[in-house]
C-alpha cells in the first residue's frame, strides 16, 4: 500500500425516514435541500487539497442510492475529475437501502460505482418491522438479485445482531438468507443504544425486550461460526468478506490511512491530524456557501497518540499489531513497546501472540473495548533524564 | 452537667451590661430557624432585603444546599425597642441536627437567652425537646417561637397547649409567627429584651470564652467570643489560660453581619479576636482568655472533650493523593474541632486516614466536602463505632476499625457503645416503629403519649444499629413524621463477631463489619447479594463469600464480562471510537484495585443499604 494513498469519504445524508436506533448525521430527503447539499458539496469539493493518490471512494450517508442516477453520476465525475481516478481503477462504494431505487442500480454502476453496501440489517419482517425499516425481507432479497444482474461484483450486506427479540434461531434464519444471497461481503453490527434516540426511550421503558450482552455476544459468535464456516473471512470485528473482497475502504480505516472527508459530519485524517466536518445541515451549508471550510473539530494527534491510536484500530483487524508494520510506520518495537498492555491482555485472555505480532483471541474480539482501551496510552514514555521506564 | 460558665458569681466589682442581650436559636431541622434569623437580621437593618441572598447565617455552600447550619455564626444586631432605647442583640444561630448537639450546648454557653423554634404544623419533634433539655441545663430564659403560622397545616394553638404541658413554659411567653411572611418578628426581638437578662460580670480581670473559631488563611485563626469579665481592646496582650499562650491582640469586633472592627469588646459583648494566633492548636475552642498583664485565677468553665461516635476509613482513590488528603484533612480540622482523624492502612486500599466523626451526617459532610472542594476522589469504608475489647490475657483495647479486631480465640469480651434514642412519632405509626428498634436489638425504657395522637418513645439501642440506616429506615416507615434523637449511654457487653468478605477467596479487610453473632449469617447473605450487584463484571468470575471465622455464610458470583466491543461502524470517525474508549478507561480508573478485583466505591458502603429492599 503506497505510504501517501488516500481514501475519500462523502456524506450524503438523506433519508426516506429516520430510522429509530439511528444517530448518524441525517436528514429527511427534500429535494430543495439536495440541490442546496450537493451544490455545497461540489464547491466544498473544489477547494479541497489533492492526495498523491486515492485508493478508494466511499459514499455513505444516509441513504445515498435513493439520489437520482444523475445526481450520483455528476457527484463521481466531479470526484474522480478532482482526485484524477480513472473510473474502475478503485473501489468505489455505495451505500443502498433496499426498500427503493433496484431500477437504478444500473446506471450507478455506469457511473463509476463498483462496490454496494446493502441495509439489509435484518431478513426477518418482524425484526424489520421493529427497526422501523421500510422494506421487507423479500424487498431485500430482491435488492440483492438486482444488484447483480446490474453487474456489481461486489457486494456487502448489513446485519444488526441484538435487535429486539431477536433469537439464535431467527439470526440463523437471517444468516443463512444472507449466504444464500452469495453476498461477498458481510457485516455484522451489534445494536447500539445511542442516547437520544427513540429506541434509547424504548429501551429505557422495555429493556427486556433488547438482547442483553451476553446473548448478544451469543449472536456474534454464531455470526462468527456461521459465515466463516461458509467461507466469509472475519478480517475485522464487524467484518467478513470471501477471499479478495475484503473493502479497501475498511480497510483504510483500520491502517491509519489518510481519508479526505467531504460533507456534514465526515471525518477525516491527514497524516496525524484527525478532523471533522459540522455536523449540522444548515450550518455546514452556510459554512460552504459563506466560502469557508466547513471543519469544526481537529485534532493534532502527539506521536504516542498516533501510535496508540494505529494499535487501537489495527487490533481490531485479523492480522493484528504486526511487528514490522509498526517498525516500518514508526520505528518502534510493538511489542516491548506496548509490553504492559500485551502482558494485562495475555492475562486475561484477550490476545494471542505469533512469530509476526499479536492479535485479538475469540475472546478479545468480544471484549475489544477492554483489550484496546490498554493499548491507548502507552505507558512506555520517553523518560526524562534520570528517571528509568515508567509503568502504570 | 452544665457547660456554661457561670455567669453570676458573686465579685466585689459586679457591673450589669444594661443595654446588651445574648441569644441563640435552636430548633428541630426545617422548623425555620434559619429564615427566622434572616428576618431578625432584616428588621433591625443588619442587612436591607434585598442584599440579603436567601440565608445569610448559613454561609457554607452545603449548609444552604441541605438547608442545615453546621457552623454556629454570631451576628450583632442593633435593636431600638419600643422603650426607647437601642440595643444590642447579639444572636447566636446552631446547628439543628443531631449530629451536632454539642456544638449547639457550646453556643448557649455564650448566651442567657434562647429561641426555641417550632414548626406550628409539626409541634414538638425530637430535637426540639433535645435543644429544650440544653437550654435548661445551661439556665437560659426559654422564649418559644411558633413558626410556620401561615400554614394551612398550621395549628398553632395545639402547639401551645403542648409547650405548656410538656415544656412546662407558659403561654404567655409563646410568640405566633410567620418568619417566611414576617409575622411576628418584631414582637420576637420585644421578647429578648424584656425576657432574656443582660449579661452580668466582674468589671476587672478580664475573662472571655472562645465559643467558637474559624480559620483564615491570612489573618490566622479569628476566636469567636463572649466577654465575661472586664474588657478586650485591641493592642492589649492576652493569655490563653488553658493553652497558657500569650498573643497581642491585633484586631477585636464584631459581627454585623461582616467582621467589623470595634475599639473594645465590653463586659458582656460577644464578637472576635484576632491576636496572630497561627493554628487552632494554640488556642482550642472552650479555652478562657484573659489579660496577661492582669490575669484571672480561674478560667471560665470549659467544654468536655468531644468524643467522636463514628468512625470510618477515608483512603485515596488515588495512592498519589495520599498527602492531598491530610492535607484536606488538616484544612477542615481547622474549623471542625470535632473531626478526628489519624494515618491507618488497609491491605485492600492502602494508606488512608481512620477518621472519627458526630455522626453520619458529620460523615457525609466530611466526605462530600473532600471531593467537593478539595477535589479528592476518595473510598470510604462503611461506618464502625468504638468497641471496647477484653482480651484473655486482661488487655483492654478500643478497637475503632473491625478489621483490627483481634482472633475469637484472644477475646474475652466485646462491650458496644449504646444510646439512649428518643423518638417522637405519631401514634398510627407506633407498631412499625416498635418493630424497627426491636429488630435493632433495642429495648425500651418508655412510651408517653404527648397527646391522644403524639407518642414519645425512649429507647436503648446499641449505637452500631443506629448508624446503619436506621434513621432513614425510620423516616420511611412514618412517612417522613418520626423525629429522634440520642445520647450516648455507656457501654455494655454484646455478642459479637466479624464478619469477613473475601472476593476471589482474599479477604477484603476494608469490607469486614462487626456484628451481632444472630444477624451475622443474614447480613452476610444480603451483603454478598448486594456486593453481587454493585461490583461490575471483571475478565474473570469472582466469587464473592461472606465468613465469621472460617465459617463461609454466604457465597455469591459475578460472572466474567462476555461482550464489550464497538461493533458499529461510525463512518469512520476515528475519534469518537477513540474518545469511548477513553472514557470507559477512566471509569475503570475511578475503581479501586484490590487484589485482582476492580472495586467501585459503591462496594465500600453496601453494608448501609443492606435493608433497603429486604
Amino acid at each position: 500500500m503506497a505510504r501517501n494513498s488516500s481514501s475519500v469519504y462523502v456524506h450524503l445524508p438523506f433519508c426516506d425516514r429516520i430510522c429509530p436506533y439511528c444517530d448518524f448525521a441525517v436528514v429527511e430527503f427534500k429535494q430543495e435541500r439536495v440541490a442546496r447539499y450537493l451544490a455545497a458539496l461540489h464547491q466544498e469539493l473544489a477547494s479541497c487539497p489533492q492526495p498523491a493518490a486515492v485508493s478508494s471512494v466511499y459514499l455513505g450517508g444516509g441513504t445515498p442510492s435513493a439520489h437520482t442516477q444523475s445526481e450520483i453520476a455528476s457527484l463521481l465525475a466531479a470526484l474522480f475529475a478532482h482526485f484524477g481516478i480513472e473510473r474502475g481503477s478503485v473501489e468505489c462504494t455505495l451505500e443502498a437501502n433496499p426498500s427503493r431505487n433496484a431500477s437504478a442500480l444500473a446506471g450507478f454502476r455506469a457511473a463509476g460505482v463498483t462496490r454496494l453496501s446493502i441495509g439489509v440489517q435484518s431478513f426477518e419482517d418482524l425484526e424489520l418491522l421493529r427497526l422501523g425499516r421500510e422494506h421487507s425481507a423479500r424487498d431485500a432479497k430482491t435488492f440483492v438479485t438486482a444488484a447483480r444482474k446490474a453487474g456489481f461484483a461486489n457486494v456487502n450486506i448489513d446485519l444488526i445482531a441484538g435487535v429486539p427479540d431477536q433469537t439464535s434461531a431467527s439470526f440463523a434464519r437471517t444468516l443463512e438468507r444472507a449466504i444464500a444471497c452469495e453476498s461477498d461481503h458481510v457485516s455484522v453490527y451489534a445494536l447500539t443504544i445511542e442516547e437520544g434516540t427513540p429506541y434509547a426511550n424504548w429501551f429505557a421503558r422495555r429493556p427486556e425486550r433488547f438482547p442483553n450482552d451476553d446473548r448478544v455476544a451469543d449472536l456474534l459468535e454464531q455470526a462468527e461460526s456461521t459465515l466463516e464456516e461458509a467461507g466469509y473471512v472475519r478480517y475485522e470485528i464487524s467484518n467478513y468478506a470471501k477471499p479478495g473482497c475484503e473493502s479497501v475502504h475498511n480497510l483504510g480505516y483500520w491502517r491509519q490511512q489518510d481519508c479526505v472527508a467531504l460533507g456534514m459530519s465526515a471525518s477525516g485524517y491527514d497524516d496525524g491530524l484527525r478532523y471533522r466536518n459540522v455536523r449540522g445541515f444548515e450550518a455546514y451549508c452556510d459554512a460552504i456557501e459563506r466560502g469557508g471550510s466547513a471543519r469544526e473539530d481537529e485534532e493534532r494527534l502527539s506521536t504516542q497518540a498516533r501510535i496508540g491510536e494505529a494499535a487501537m484500530l489495527a487490533l481490531r483487524t485479523r492480522e493484528g499489531i504486526r511487528d514490522s508494520d509498526f517498525r516500518d510506520r514508526f520505528g518502534i518495537e510493538a511489542r516491548s513497546f506496548f509490553s504492559d498492555a500485551i502482558n494485562k491482555c495475555r492475562q486475561a485472555g484477550l490476545l494471542e501472540e505469533n512469530p509476526h505480532g499479536v492479535r485479538l483471541s475469540p475472546r478479545g474480539r468480544l471484549l475489544a473495548n477492554t483489550a484496546c482501551s490498554e493499548f491507548l496510552h502507552p505507558s512506555f514514555l520517553p523518560a526524562p533524564a534520570g528517571l528509568g521506564q515508567t509503568t502504570s | 452537667m452544665s457547660h456554661r460558665p457561670s455567669l453570676g458569681h458573686r465579685h466585689p466589682a459586679q457591673r450589669v451590661n444594661a443595654l446588651v442581650r445574648n441569644f441563640c436559636i435552636t430548633a428541630h431541622i426545617d422548623h425555620g430557624k434559619t429564615t427566622l434569623s434572616d428576618r431578625l437580621l432584616e428588621m433591625t437593618g443588619a442587612l436591607a432585603a434585598r442584599e440579603m441572598s436567601d440565608q445569610v447565617l448559613d454561609s457554607m455552600d452545603l449548609e444552604r444546599e441541605r438547608g442545615i447550619t453546621i457552623k454556629a455564626h454570631p451576628v450583632t444586631l442593633q435593636y431600638r425597642a419600643d422603650d426607647g432605647q437601642m440595643y444590642e442583640l447579639n444572636l447566636i444561630d446552631t446547628p439543628g441536627h443531631v449530629d451536632f448537639t454539642y456544638e449547639v450546648s457550646r453556643s448557649m454557653s455564650a448566651c442567657e437567652g434562647a429561641l426555641l423554634v417550632i414548626d406550628a404544623a409539626q409541634g414538638i419533634e425530637a430535637q426540639t425537646l433535645a435543644n429544650f433539655y440544653l437550654a435548661d441545663e445551661a439556665k437560659l430564659e426559654i422564649i418559644p417561637v411558633i413558626n410556620k403560622i401561615d400554614l394551612p397545616a398550621a395549628d398553632p394553638e395545639a402547639v401551645v397547649r403542648d409547650v405548656e404541658e410538656t415544656l412546662a413554659i407558659e403561654r404567655a411567653r409563646c410568640i405566633l409567627a410567620s418568619a417566611k411572611e414576617g409575622i411576628g418578628t418584631k414582637e420576637v426581638l420585644e421578647a429578648i429584651v424584656r425576657w432574656v437578662p443582660p449579661p452580668k460580670g466582674s468589671s476587672d480581670h478580664l475573662r472571655a470564652l472562645v465559643f467558637d473559631s474559624q480559620y483564615d488563611a491570612y489573618r490566622g485563626v479569628i476566636c469567636y467570643v463572649r466577654v465575661v469579665d472586664g474588657e478586650m481592646r485591641s493592642g492589649m496582650r492576652i493569655r490563653s489560660m488553658a493553652a497558657d499562650k500569650v498573643f497581642e491582640v491585633s484586631e477585636v469586633g464584631k459581627f454585623r453581619p461582616a467582621m467589623t472592627p470595634a475599639e473594645k469588646l465590653d463586659l458582656g459583648e460577644v464578637g472576635y479576636v484576632i491576636a496572630n494566633i497561627k493554628s487552632l492548636s494554640e488556642i482550642g475552642v472552650g479555652d478562657t482568655l484573659t489579660d496577661a498583664a492582669s490575669a484571672a485565677h480561674v478560667p471560665l468553665p470549659g467544654y468536655r472533650k468531644v468524643t467522636p461516635m463514628v468512625f470510618c476509613g477515608l483512603y485515596p482513590n488515588e495512592g498519589a493523593e495520599y498527602g492531598e488528603l491530610r492535607e484536606a484533612l488538616e484544612k477542615l480540622q481547622l474549623n471542625d474541632a470535632s473531626l478526628s482523624f489519624e494515618p491507618e492502612s488497609s491491605i485492600a486500599l492502602g494508606f488512608g486516614f481512620r477518621c472519627g466523626f458526630l455522626g453520619l451526617l458529620h460523615m457525609e459532610i466530611v466526605q462530600e466536602r473532600l471531593e467537593r472542594e478539595y477535589g479528592i476522589s476518595l473510598i470510604a469504608t462503611s461506618p464502625s463505632v468504638v468497641y471496647h475489647v477484653f482480651a484473655t490475657s486482661g488487655e483492654e483495647t478500643s478497637i475503632d476499625n473491625p478489621a483490627k479486631l483481634p482472633p475469637p480465640t484472644e477475646i474475652a469480651r466485646i462491650e458496644e457503645p449504646y444510646v439512649r434514642c428518643s423518638i417522637i412519632t405519631p401514634a398510627e405509626y407506633v407498631g412499625t416503629v416498635m418493630d424497627l428498634c426491636q429488630s435493632r436489638r433495642g429495648t425500651m425504657v418508655s412510651m408517653d403519649y404527648l397527646s391522644p395522637q403524639r407518642v414519645l418513645f425512649s429507647y436503648e439501642l446499641p449505637l452500631a444499629e443506629v448508624i446503619i440506616d436506621f434513621f432513614d429506615q425510620l423516616k420511611s416507615r412514618t412517612k417522613g413524621y418520626a423525629s429522634m434523637d440520642y445520647e450516648l449511654v455507656g457501654y455494655r457487653e454484646g455478642d459479637l463477631v466479624k464478619l469477613d468478605i473475601l472476593l476471589n477467596s482474599e479477604s477484603v479487610d476494608a469490607l469486614s463489619f462487626i456484628i451481632h453473632r444472630d444477624k451475622a449469617p443474614v447480613w452476610g447473605r444480603l451483603l454478598a447479594e448486594r456486593l453481587r450487584e454493585v461490583i461490575p463484571r471483571q475478565m474473570f468470575d469472582v466469587p464473592i463469600q461472606a465468613a465469621i471465622g472460617n465459617k463461609i455464610v454466604a457465597r455469591e458470583t459475578v460472572k466474567a464480562m462476555r461482550k464489550n466491543v464497538l461493533a458499529k461502524c461510525y463512518g469512520g470517525d476515528i475519534t469518537r471510537k477513540r474518545k469511548l474508549l477513553e472514557k470507559q478507561k477512566e471509569g475503570k480508573k475511578r475503581m479501586k484495585q484490590v487484589g485482582s478485583v476492580e472495586l467501585p466505591q459503591e462496594a465500600f458502603m453496601a453494608v448501609l443499604q443492606l435493608e433497603r429492599g429486604s
